[in-house]
């Protein structure tokens, strides 16, 4: 299958980076289920021209609902950088997994983040997750709440499809907190569009109940379809689009363990 | 001078020499009308001036020499060797001098630094940031950017640790990146800031800040700036969070009290031929069809007391004055600011006898009340000291 239109990585504005997205972006072979899980085939490959022009635009866009149907790509400064690697420093010899100051960190990741245009929501969540090297998927939600794998960044019970006024609780973005790159792993179709490619393909199956029936009926059906990797460097994040993805991590080419902040929206009841 | 003019003019707290309009760099946003001019002041020049501010009665103590427009190292090491020397012997009363130079920091090298240890000149370095914000404006005159040659100038005054003041024009594309800019001052060394907003003077007949919502960005960025620098270890020295907490804490303007540079003779600048002017730097070299030019007198044929008493002076100070008291009539920041800054309200408003202009929007009054606000977050902060620097 070939990559489609969907939505759009860009560089988040007012953070002023310089994206060579060609050398970010790997394009997978689709994807298989491995102890119950979906996962991204091993078989991936630098984009063509035109799957680049489909996934990434250089300019981000202007209009705040144009930049919430996309994905934000954004650094920490320096100085944020080095305040969690002094923290780290400070817990090590304790030998403690609490982290003395992780909620001023998390705080001013908040403050960098309002001031920079891309505010996370009202009693947003912070949570660190390790993860080994050498892992073609992460189990990164410890709450449960969210199936291993390529998965939706909500809970997958979540009913499909939400009226407007619904906000479920969700993954907002996540920050490589790790000295090396990750990647990030994703389909870059939002649920609406993958719902409406399963009916294009497969006009007889039943409608799903929810995001994780939606789920698993794309991943199943469309299992050639490719799924993305996006390259994040240490420090760098993203805040996902609004409107439902699917999304996962590997540490494939990683030597040291891999840590992730992810930033949760609580949605509407947690607020 | 006769007794009663000294004692109404100045006294003089910082004489501005410029030893030459030119600059070896072209930035956008630059005020200075002759930059391309090489013209050099001669040690004759150097000289008469010298002789002339110390016998003119206005210098006492604090009393600082700031060497400024074009770029001042354009002028060989020699030149301010003969500068120092000639400044010893014309400063016969022993009136302790702070120097200064404000510079672009492209032409220092281990020469320049021995120079400035020796004589412990404070240098203030202009730099507008990482690459993305100084090259946009701080260019060559073929449009290269400069910050590479910036920073090893920097380099150089670290290696040699002679202490640097940062001075930053903010741009309306800076006020996005108070982060960015924190993280760029403290990769090189820097730890003592100012910052000056792109200003209408001169050639400049436009801002990028004068966009609407600009107050906000404004606003937002410093208070960001503020936070950072204030949470740093060692604290980033901030002049506007400097000046602004004095203000706040310190005596208030009244009627009759004017600023250093609304206050006649409070500022004497010279130029390379020996023109002289009084209040803003940026004014010399200007004029208007009022005035004429703002140049009042040359060192070689005028006295201050001729100044003091011709029209053109008085005309001049007559208008200043009458902006400054409708600053204390309508501004209700004027206690804390004093008044803006002449050259602002003439090159924004057509006239001294005026008010409100876009830098004491931003850089008075913003920053008034994001220190103020500042201030109250945090009370057990011991009040800083003032030490502005003007540039």
């Amino acid at each position: 299958m070939n990559l489609t239109h969907g939505y759009r990585l860009v560089a988040a504005p007012f953070f002023h980076q310089s994206i060579d997205w060609s050398s970010r972006l790997l394009v997978g072979g689709g994807v298989e289920e491995e102890q119950g899980r979906f996962v991204a085939r091993l078989a991936w490959r630098v984009p063509t021209a035109a799957e680049l022009a489909a996934l990434a635009i250089d300019g981000a866009p202007t209009k705040r609902d144009e930049l919430d149907g996309c994905l934000c790509l954004f650094a920490l400064p320096q100085h944020l950088q080095t305040a969690w690697w002094d923290m780290l420093d400070r817990a090590r010899p304790a030998g403690t997994t609490h982290l003395e100051g992780f909620d001023a960190f998390v705080h001013e990741v908040g403050s960098l983040l309002a001031f920079k245009e891309l505010p996370v929501p009202g009693g947003a969540t912070f949570e660190l997750v390790a993860s080994q090297p050498g892992q073609r998927s992460i189990g990164w939600n410890s709450g449960g709440a969210r199936p291993e794998g390529l998965a939706f960044d909500r809970s997958p019970r979540t009913p499909w499809p939400l009226s407007p006024e619904q906000r479920p609780a969700r993954l907002w973005g996540a920050i490589n907190l790790g000295n090396e790159a990750i990647w990030a792993v994703l389909v870059n179709l939002a649920a609406e569009q993958m719902h409406d490619m399963l009916a294009q393909h497969f006009p007889g199956l039943p409608a799903p109940a929810t995001h994780g029936d939606l789920a698993a009926s794309f991943l199943t059906h469309l299992a050639d379809y490719p799924p993305i990797r996006l390259r994040l460097e240490p420090g760098e994040g993203y805040r996902l689009p609004a409107g439902g993805v699917l999304v996962d991590a590997c540490t494939l080419d990683m030597h040291e363990p891999a840590v992730l902040l992810l930033i949760g929206d609580r949605g509407e009841k947690g607020r | 001078m006769t007794p009663s003019v000294a004692a109404a003019a100045g006294p003089l707290e910082l004489l501005v020499l410029q030893p030459t309009p030119f600059c070896n760099i072209n930035c956008s946003y630059c005020y200075l009308p002759d930059r391309q001019s090489t013209k050099k002041m001669s040690s004759e020049t150097l000289r008469q001036s010298l002789d002339w501010v110390f016998a003119s009665g206005l210098v006492r103590e604090p009393f600082s020499l700031l060497w400024h427009a074009g770029e001042p190292l354009v002028m060989p090491v020699d030149f301010y060797e003969e500068a120092v020397a000639l400044l010893g012997r014309a400063n016969q009363s022993g009136v302790r001098v702070d120097h200064s130079f404000q510079t672009n920091a492209t032409l220092i090298d281990a020469r320049w630094c021995d120079f400035f240890l020796r004589h412990d000149v404070h240098v203030g370095v202009s730099v507008d940031g990482p690459a993305f914000l100084h090259d946009r404006c701080r260019r060559t005159r073929q449009g290269a950017g400069t910050l590479d040659r910036v920073l090893r100038g920097i380099r150089l005054l670290n290696e040699h640790q002679v202490p640097l003041f940062a001075l930053t024009v903010l741009t309306a594309e800076a006020l996005a990146y108070p982060d960015e800019l924190f993280d760029f001052y403290r990769t090189n060394g820097i730890n003592s800031v100012g910052f000056n907003v792109e200003e209408i003077e001169g050639p400049n007949i436009s801002s990028s800040l004068l966009g609407s919502g600009m107050r906000e960005r404004f606003r937002r960025f410093f208070r960001r700036f503020v936070d950072l620098a204030c949470s740093a270890d060692p604290p980033m020295v901030v002049r506007e969070f400097q000046t602004s907490t004095a203000a706040l804490l310190g005596p208030r303007y009244v009627a009759g009290s004017r600023t250093q540079e609304n206050k006649p003779w409070a500022i004497v600048n010279i130029d390379c031929e020996g023109n002289f002017s009084t209040y803003s730097p940026e004014l010399l070299g200007f004029s208007s069809p009022r005035h004429g030019s703002f140049a009042l007198g040359n060192v070689f044929r005028d006295s201050l007391d001729d100044v003091i008493a011709s029209e053109r002076f008085r005309g001049l100070e007559e208008e200043i004055a009458r902006g400054v008291e409708m600053c204390r009539q309508e501004c209700r920041y004027f206690a804390f600011c004093g008044g803006s800054a002449p050259a602002n309200k003439f090159f924004e408003n057509g006239t001294f006898a005026s008010t409100e202009t876009m830098s004491c929007r931003l850089q008075k009054k913003v920053c008034l009340d994001v220190v103020l606000a500042w201030l109250e977050e945090h009370p057990a902060t011991p009040a800083r000291e003032s030490e502005p620097t003007h540039a």
